[in-house]
Formats: structure tokens, C-alpha cells, sequence
């Protein structure tokens, strides 16, 4: 009798302690980013939503390691301001992303990413702590860098079949040849993410301008977002051993800009 | 040709002649089941005659009669929900002549090893069966007084919802609504949904839920397709000898967010109610029993709200010779609304103003009919054919055009005692699913598994059972699979008190139709069809002991490991905004299983108390080993501590269920993921078969989600009143 009682007695002491150890999980996220947004130009019309993203490790593996306002800012008038809330701790890097209706938003759609004032080769971080619950900033967004009348067409080449391990395979054209991670994002006019097959028959809308580099890159599965690997160049036809460089006109298309695609260079990766 | 047609009939005819002359020379076993104290007759007891297939229940004034047994000595078990299963060995059966027996039956808080047939697609005792397994039984269920089937399973050993997947022992973590690891039966039935392969929990109110059993581990040998990580069988009333007429009523409101900065609306207006009524009765050899329940809540979130509605009918008909006919059919209504994430984690209550017109409809007929044909006690054949069409509508703003999924199917089995101690049990299952809309198309399936099992009793305490199972998927105009999965089981009981078990087991699951073709775009997302996928299949290995420290005390420790193939996960492209279902991973779930069932009467503070303590751990190292790492949406510890003291027409009950925290998630890993720590408790009062409980769930206001951006329920207060009229 006095082992069952002993047993009951200690089973109420224990509920009872676990009663008054008791924790709430969840808890609200105590800390804030308040961002002013100054637009310029207008949304085209195919804008699904522009969103505040923070990025708390740049560069992030994936879109979901960002955190992401729940619904887009409004994008009508020149000055918005938003707010985020945010758990206590470091954030590399703040950006706007848009987003289009057709599903297509991809990293061209970076709007905006501030960079570090004393590291342009870092993008602009804050934190958010105890003591400075509320960090303010603003943010400049160009958005007539989404309208891309232009565009490059043409044909990839690959010399095999896409790796296993192949999480995308883009074709980008750059403002200038990326060398730092980082580049990839700011030197970025264009990027299509589609490409499934061998050849590939490619139409990259772009904005007028220069393009100094376009390229066929790689991603492995869980990579980083900005560790693409170069597999394909377009050279030169004048040189074949320089990039090739376009001048678009707005609204000009040019054709026949292809590009072979070597797999070795990513092997084993 | 024909003479190998002719010769194959002619023996089928003389077995069968053989098999019903049999029973000519034979005896019977007749007796009265009766509480032990009160000596009050008790109806419904089920009376089992081991080691054949010969079952009958007392009628209602505790009497019972088996004809036609063959002589000889027999082992005979009896059991009733609520009270300590019997074993009366050395029942000595002679050729016409009767044996008169008395039972009585002892109540008991804990049913410690109940009659279950998930483990061998017979009836046999828990602590016989070669495979780990839980039961719900009728006793914990009424105990719980649950609104449906997940409040029923939440607190079983080694059992974790996220969402509305169930997973066993880690089984499915988490698929998105498509494709379910896990089998779920309606009384033996399959009755997932066609195409999506998911579970409709609210097919069914709990007040016809007589048992609830959960297989851990793989089983397709005897259950075929999606038996990959487990099996759940509900099994329902059965319409008893008095006319009864049985109702529940469960109210509840939600109290306000723990943290005030959560408050979204007016917390006094947040409540549910739940009523169902069944009534049941038996004409002679027709017997009858049908429900009606609605449930209705405003939920505690925005688009929480649902109503739903059943309608239940099972009927049954003992012919002549045993013969048995039995018909189910469950429909369900649901209208709700459809949360799919929260607005933020400062809101978690509001979705984002954009989704308030998301809402989902659920619209499920089940039916199943079953023929028992006893030919002798060593010899009986069941038939089965069943329907589950499903319509589910999602509307994502604006109407969305589905068409009802069908899943029909038809089984033979046999059940065929060769010589004294082989049981062989074979047959063959046909499962036939369609389904349609205009995210996916037209698409058909069908399996057609012939299957074979024979458990031997080497001796009167070892059981060796092998089967084999091959099952042929064809999807129509497309890919076609050749599946086998053998099976292995031993269970020894050295000595009285102690049980061994051991089993080797394999499964699979066909991709769903969902799973292989659906386009649609969501939320950003654009869900890919990939119509080349494989079936996921699994091997689960076993190795358990029971051990009886006291007739009211055991303890069961089981390690389990179980590998999977072609794991069927979906594959997130956050670059591209795509969703693929695809055969991604090589896995393994290790573990160790223990639980202990404790009852115990006890004087204190000059009271008679009846203490009952469920307790129960699961440690799990789970791992995709292609990446390394663990795999989604799966803790890798879980516990539940359930304890239960009556005191007199009173009864104390608390639960605690405890999840350690979730390490990998697929669609927001740097939101706050937190281990689960539940405490509800109840205290019910019964006056005569009336019987009124009160009741709080999340006690301590913890908030947790399994799944990311969805908060399971605050603190609720609910109050029940059941009984029998």
C-alpha cells in the first residue's frame, strides 16, 4: 500500500512541478524594422506584389530563409512606409522583392538591397537588440528597372545530360562580368530560371541598355543563391575568346546570341 | 484445358463438401457472461475460440452459444470493453454434447491486452501478435470524450499529427495534403480518398468508434498499398440485442490569446458544439444502427469556422450456418473555412486580408458490405467490396471545379485451418481509383494484390506467421509497377506474464493521382506534375518484449528500424516558385518504443480510489541519408503520461503529451519552431448511464505548431453530457 501511494504521491508532485515550470512556446516577436519605401517610375502591369524581405544570413540558401512581409506594400504612391516584425539578433541584408502574376519573380526582381557604406562588397546589415527594439531605414526602389522591353534570344548547346544534383540552370545577362557573389545580384539585368532541356531555346526580356556578359549557369541543390557555377559563355563570334557584348535599343530584339554549354566544368560539384 | 477447368472445380466442390460435412460430428459451447461483483448479466462480451476462427457475443442477458465445434480441447477467451479479458484453457468439447460455462469478468480502468485484428486480419490478443501495435480502447475513448479521430489517436504511444497527417513513429512528416504514408481502414476498409490519398477524420463521430487500432511499421503484406508506414484501423459498434438509443453532446468556447498582444476578436463569441445521436436495435437475425451528428465551431483563428455534419448506418444480418452479412455506409459534410498560414507571428490568429475568402468543402460517402461464410470452424471465406467517393473543392477566392474522386474495391479472402496449429489466411484485393479535375485531368489506377499468410503454432507458446503479398499497380495509359513485399513475425511467451515478438515487414504506397499530375498554381507557387513517379516503399524491422511486473502493471519495450526507398517528399524550387512531388529520399527511422499501463486500488483520505497510469516514450533518430540530416517535420521524441483516478461515480483524469522540437521544416525554417507540451485535464461524474464531464484542454496556454504559421488551440473549456437512454 505504501509503494502505490508513493507512486500517486509522486506522480501529483510531478504535474504540480511541471505545472509551475511551465513555459508558453510561441511568443510574440519582439523586435521591428520600419522601412520608408521611395519608389520611381511605375509598377508594370503585371506586378502580383511587392514584398520587404530580411535576410538574417546573406547570402541565403533559398527564398525561404528570408523573412517576408505577409502582404505586398502598396506601390501607388511615391512614399510608402511599412514595418516588419523581427526576433531579437543580426540581419545581413534588407531588399524589396517583387513579384509578378505569372510566377516568373526570380532574383532580377530585387529592387532594392542597400550595400554596406564601408564595404560595397557587402550589402547593408542591422541588427535588432533589447536595447534598440526599432531599427528604421529606407529603402530607394527603381521601378523602371521591371519594365524590360528588349530582349536576347537564341539557342544552349549542352554537351550531356543535367546533373543529378541540378537544382537550376539559368541563362543571365550582366551590366558588367560578375567576380565577388555579391556581383551576381548587383550587376544583374536578366535571368531565366526555366531551363529543363538540351538545346534550349531561350527569349530573355531585358531592359535597354548594355550587357556586358551573358552566361549559362549552374545551381546544385541546396546551394547558395549566389553560388552560381559559369558552364557557358557567349563569346565574341568576332573573337571567340571575349565574352560577347550587346547594345539593346528599347524595344530591339536580338537573335542568334548562342551559347555552348561544357558539364565538365561542374563535375563532382 | 478444360479437363484442368473441370478437375480444379470438382475439388473446390468436394472441399467445400467436405469442409460442411465436417461440421455434422460436432458440439457446442454455450455459457453466461456476468460482472464478477455485481453478477449483472453483461451483453455484447465477445467470446473468441482460439486457435480457430470461430467468434460469437452474449446476447442480451449475458448468454452465449457456439455450435458446431469440432471435439476437442480448446482454449476460450472472453472480453468486454471495460473490463479484463478471460482465458478459460482445457474447454473439453465432445461430439453432441454442450458445455455450460460461467464468466464472470472483473472491471478494470486499463484494458491491458484487448482483442485486435490489424496484426493478422484475425482476431487475436494483443499480447499474441508478432508486430508492435496500439489500441484506443472504447474505455479511453469514452474516458476522452473526443470530437473526432484525431482527438482520439493524439495521445496513443508514438503517434504526432502535423496537421491532419497522422504519422507513426515518424512515418510521414508532413506532405501537403497529398498522399498519406499511412493506411487508414474502416472496419478492415481502406477509405482514403481517391485521389489525393488523404483521410477524411470527420468520415465519422466518435460515439460509433468502438476500437481504435494503430500497426507500427510497414504492412502492406496483408493491408496492400499505403501500408508504408503504419496502419489505422477504426472499427465501429456493432448494433447490440437491446434497443438503444445513445447520444453525446460536447460544447466548448476558446479562451483568449495567452498573449494579449494575440487578441483578435471578441474571445466570448469563439465556441464549438458537438451532438450526435445513434440509435440501435436487433429484429431477431436483422440488427440495425444508425447516427446523426453535427458539429459546428466559429474555430479560434479567422477561417477557423466549420460546420459539419454525419450520417452513419451499419446493418447486419446472421443467416443460417453462421453466414454473416454486414453493411456500413458514413457520409460526411464539411464547410469550413480554409487557414492556410497566418498573417504573422505577432498575428497568428488573422490570415492576410487577401486569402478571407478561402473556404473548402468536403464531401465523403463511404460504403462498404461484407459477407462472413463459416463453411466449418476450420474454413470460412469473407467477401467485401466497398465506395468511397470524395468531393473536395478548395476555393481559393473564386470557385474552383472539382469532380468527385471514386475509389472502389473488392477483396476474397479465406481463412483456412490446414491442420491444428496453421492458420492460413490468403485471398485477393482489388482496388480501383479514379479520379478528376481540371488541374489534373482524367486518370485512372487499380491494384490487384493476391496475398498469403500462414501463422504457425509451432508450439502452444511460439507463433512463427510468414506472408507474401504481390500487388501490380496499372495507372491507365501510363506507368505500371510489380511490387512484393514479404513478411516475417515470431512471438514467444517463455512464461506467464512475458511475450516476445519480432517481425520483418515490408510496405509500399503507389503515388496518388495528385501526387503524379496536379497543376496548379498557389500562393507564388506553381505545383508540378511529375507523372514518372515511383512507389515509395519501406522494411521494417521489430524486436519487442511484454513483460507483467503484477497482474495491473506491464511494460512494453519494442526497437523498431525502419528504412524506406524512394521516399516520395515534395521538392521546394524557391528559385523557380515550384512545387514537384518526387522521389527524393533514401531514409531511416530508428527507435525505441516504451510504454507501461499501471492500475492499482488504493485507500487515501478514507476513499476507495482507482488510480490508472498510461505512460508512454518514443525516441526516434530519423534521417535522410541522402543529405544527411534529419527529415521533416518529424520530432524526434515524443511522450504521453495519461492518468486517471476514480473515485466512486467520479472519475480525474490529466494528459500530457509532450513532442521535442521539429529541426527541419520545408517552407519557413527561420520561423520559431518550439518542442509541444500539452496538459488537458477532465473530471466526468456518472449518474446512472448519464454522464456529465468538464473538461480544459492546453491547460497552461502553451502555443505550439507543428506545421509552420499554424497555431494549434489556446486554452479550451469543454463540457460534455453523454448517456444511453
Amino acid at each position: 500500500m505504501i509503494f502505490r501511494k508513493t507512486i500517486l504521491i509522486l506522480f501529483a508532485a510531478w504535474l504540480f512541478t511541471a505545472a509551475c515550470d511551465f513555459n508558453h512556446g510561441i511568443s510574440p516577436l519582439p523586435g521591428k524594422l520600419k522601412v520608408r519605401v521611395i519608389y520611381r517610375g511605375e509598377a508594370p502591369a503585371n506586378t502580383q506584389g511587392i514584398y520587404l524581405v530580411v535576410a538574417p544570413v546573406f547570402p541565403p540558401h533559398a527564398i525561404n530563409e528570408l523573412y517576408h512581409s505577409p502582404n505586398g506594400l502598396p506601390f501607388l504612391q511615391d512614399t510608402i512606409f511599412t514595418e516588419m516584425d523581427l526576433p531579437y539578433g543580426h540581419y545581413d541584408s534588407y531588399a524589396l522583392w517583387w513579384y509578378s502574376n505569372d510566377t516568373k519573380s526570380n532574383l532580377a526582381d530585387i529592387l532594392a538591397m542597400p550595400l554596406d557604406a564601408s564595404n560595397s562588397l557587402l550589402p547593408a546589415s542591422f541588427d535588432v537588440t533589447a536595447q534598440k527594439p526599432v531599427v528604421e531605414k529606407t529603402l530607394y526602389a527603381n521601378l523602371n528597372r521591371l519594365n524590360r522591353p528588349s530582349a536576347i534570344k537564341g539557342t544552349i548547346y549542352f554537351n550531356g545530360p543535367f546533373p543529378p544534383n541540378t537544382l537550376a540552370t539559368a541563362i543571365a545577362a550582366f551590366k558588367l562580368k560578375p567576380e565577388e557573389g555579391i556581383h551576381f545580384l548587383l550587376y544583374l539585368r536578366a535571368i531565366d530560371f526555366s531551363i529543363e532541356e538540351n538545346p534550349y531555346h531561350y527569349n530573355l526580356p531585358i531592359q535597354a541598355g548594355g550587357v556586358n556578359f551573358i552566361a549559362v549557369f549552374w545551381l546544385a541543390e541546396r546551394a547558395a543563391l549566389t553560388d552560381f557555377k559559369t558552364v557557358g559563355v557567349y563569346l565574341d563570334p568576332t573573337n571567340p575568346t571575349q565574352p560577347g557584348r550587346l547594345n539593346l535599343k528599347d524595344g530591339e530584339t536580338v537573335e542568334g546570341v548562342d551559347i555552348y554549354a561544357d558539364w565538365s566544368v561542374v563535375a563532382g560539384k | 484445358m478444360q479437363t484442368v477447368r473441370i478437375k480444379i472445380f470438382l475439388a473446390i466442390v468436394l472441399f467445400s463438401f467436405l469442409a460442411v460435412n465436417a461440421a455434422e460430428f460436432t458440439g457446442t459451447i454455450t455459457g453466461k457472461v456476468m460482472d464478477a461483483k455485481s453478477k449483472e448479466p453483461l451483453p455484447g462480451a465477445n467470446i473468441l475460440l482460439i486457435g480457430t476462427i470461430r467468434g460469437t457475443s452474449a446476447n442480451p442477458d449475458g448468454f452465449f452459444v457456439m455450435e458446431k465445434i469440432p471435439p476437442g480441447v480448446y482454449k476460450l477467451q472472453i472480453s468486454m470493453i471495460g473490463y479484463r479479458s478471460l482465458i478459460i484453457n482445457n474447454v473439453r468439447v465432445l461430439s453432441n454434447r454442450k458445455v455450460e460455462l460461467n464468466v464472470p469478468l472483473e472491471e478494470t480502468v486499463i484494458e491491458f491486452d484487448p482483442i485486435v485484428v490489424l496484426a493478422g486480419k484475425s482476431e487475436q490478443r494483443l499480447d499474441e501478435a508478432s508486430v508492435s501495435m496500439s489500441v484506443v480502447t472504447a474505455t479511453e475513448i469514452e474516458r476522452r470524450n473526443p470530437t473526432d479521430l484525431v482527438q482520439i489517436l493524439e495521445t496513443a504511444p508514438g503517434i504526432h499529427f502535423v496537421g491532419n497527417q497522422i504519422n507513426i513513429r515518424g512515418s510521414s512528416g508532413y506532405t501537403f495534403g497529398a498522399g498519406n504514408k499511412v493506411l487508414l481502414l474502416l472496419d478492415g476498409v481502406p477509405v482514403y480518398a481517391a485521389d489525393t490519398g488523404e483521410f477524411n477524420w470527420d468520415m465519422l463521430p466518435p460515439l460509433d468508434i468502438k476500437q481504435v487500432e494503430v500497426l507500427k511499421g510497414a504492412g502492406s503484406t496483408l493491408w496492400g498499398a499505403s501500408a508504408l508506414g503504419g496502419v489505422v484501423n477504426v472499427i465501429t459498434k456493432d448494433p447490440s440485442s437491446q434497443g438503444k438509443l445513445a447520444f453525446s453532446s460536447s460544447a466548448g468556447g476558446y479562451d483568449a490569446p495567452y498573449y494579449s498582444e494575440w487578441d483578435w476578436t471578441d474571445p466570448n463569441r469563439l465556441h464549438y458544439t458537438r451532438l450526435d445521436m445513434s440509435y440501435n436495435r436487433k429484429f431477431g437475425p436483422f440488427g440495425m444502427r444508425v447516427s446523426a451528428g453535427r458539429y459546428f465551431s466559429t474555430g479560434y483563428t479567422e477561417l477557423g469556422d466549420f460546420k459539419k455534419y454525419n450520417l452513419t448506418g451499419k446493418f447486419d444480418y446472421r443467416f443460417h450456418g453462421g453466414i454473416k452479412w454486414t453493411g456500413y455506409a458514413a457520409y460526411s459534410f464539411i464547410d469550413r473555412g480554409f487557414f492556410i498560414q497566418w498573417k504573422g507571428q505577432n498575428h497568428p490568429y488573422q490570415v492576410d486580408p487577401s486569402n478571407l475568402e478561402n473556404r473548402a468543402e468536403t464531401n465523403q460517402l463511404s460504403v462498404y458490405t461484407k459477407l462472413a461464410v463459416p463453411f466449418s470452424s476450420r474454413f470460412a471465406i469473407n467477401l467485401r467490396a466497398s465506395f468511397v467517393r470524395t468531393l473536395m473543392g478548395n476555393q481559393f477566392g473564386a470557385g474552383s471545379q472539382f469532380n468527385p474522386a471514386i475509389g472502389q474495391g473488392l477483396e476474397a479472402q479465406a481463412d483456412w485451418i490446414p491442420y491444428p496449429g496453421h492458420t492460413v489466411t490468403f485471398g485477393t484485393q482489388f482496388q480501383y481509383d479514379a479520379g478528376s479535375t481540371k488541374f489534373f485531368g482524367d486518370h485512372t489506377g487499380y491494384f490487384i494484390g493476391p496475398f498469403l499468410q500462414d501463422e504457425w503454432k509451432v508450439r502452444d507458446n511460439v507463433r512463427l506467421t510468414t506472408g507474401l503479398r504481390y500487388d501490380r499497380y496499372q495507372l491507365i495509359d501510363g506507368l505500371k509497377e510489380d511490387l512484393f513485399s514479404p513478411r516475417f513475425g515470431l512471438n514467444w511467451r517463455p512464461w506467464e506474464g512475458t511475450s516476445f515478438r519480432a517481425s520483418v515487414g515490408s510496405g509500399f504506397r503507389a503515388a496518388t493521382i495528385v501526387e503524379r499530375f496536379l497543376e496548379l498554381t498557389i500562393l507564388n507557387f506553381k505545383i508540378k506534375a511529375n507523372p514518372g513517379l515511383r512507389a515509395e516503399s519501406s522494411w521494417a524491422y521489430d524486436i519487442g518484449v511484454r513483460q507483467y511486473i503484477t497482474r495491473d502493471w506491464n511494460i512494453d519495450i519494442s526497437l523498431f528500424d525502419n528504412e524506406y526507398w524512394d521516399l516520395i517528399e515534395a521538392h521546394l524550387d524557391l528559385i523557380r516558385g515550384q512545387i514537384q512531388f518526387r522521389n527524393i529520399t533514401r531514409a531511416r527511422i530508428q527507435g525505441i518504443e516504451a510504454t507501461t499501463n499501471l492500475t492499482f486500488p488504493v485507500y487515501l483520505f478514507g476513499l476507495n480510489m482507482t488510480p490508472g497510469i498510461q505512460a508512454s516514450l518514443t525516441a526516434m533518430d530519423h534521417k535522410d541519408l541522402n543529405w544527411n540530416e534529419p527529415l521533416t517535420y518529424r520530432p524526434k521524441t515524443l511522450a504521453t503520461i495519461k492518468a486517471s483516478l476514480g473515485i466512486g461515480n467520479a472519475n480525474l483524469q490529466a494528459d500530457y503529451r509532450y513532442a521535442s522540437k521539429i529541426e527541419e521544416v520545408k517552407i519557413y525554417p527561420i520561423n520559431d519552431r518550439v518542442p509541444m507540451k500539452f496538459v488537458d485535464v477532465r473530471a466526468s461524474y456518472q449518474v446512472g448511464l448519464i454522464t456529465l464531464q468538464l473538461g480544459v484542454n492546453n491547460l497552461f496556454q502553451y502555443n505550439y505548431a507543428p506545421m509552420e504559421s499554424n497555431l494549434m488551440p489556446p486554452r479550451t473549456f469543454t463540457l460534455g453530457l453523454k448517456g444511453e437512454l
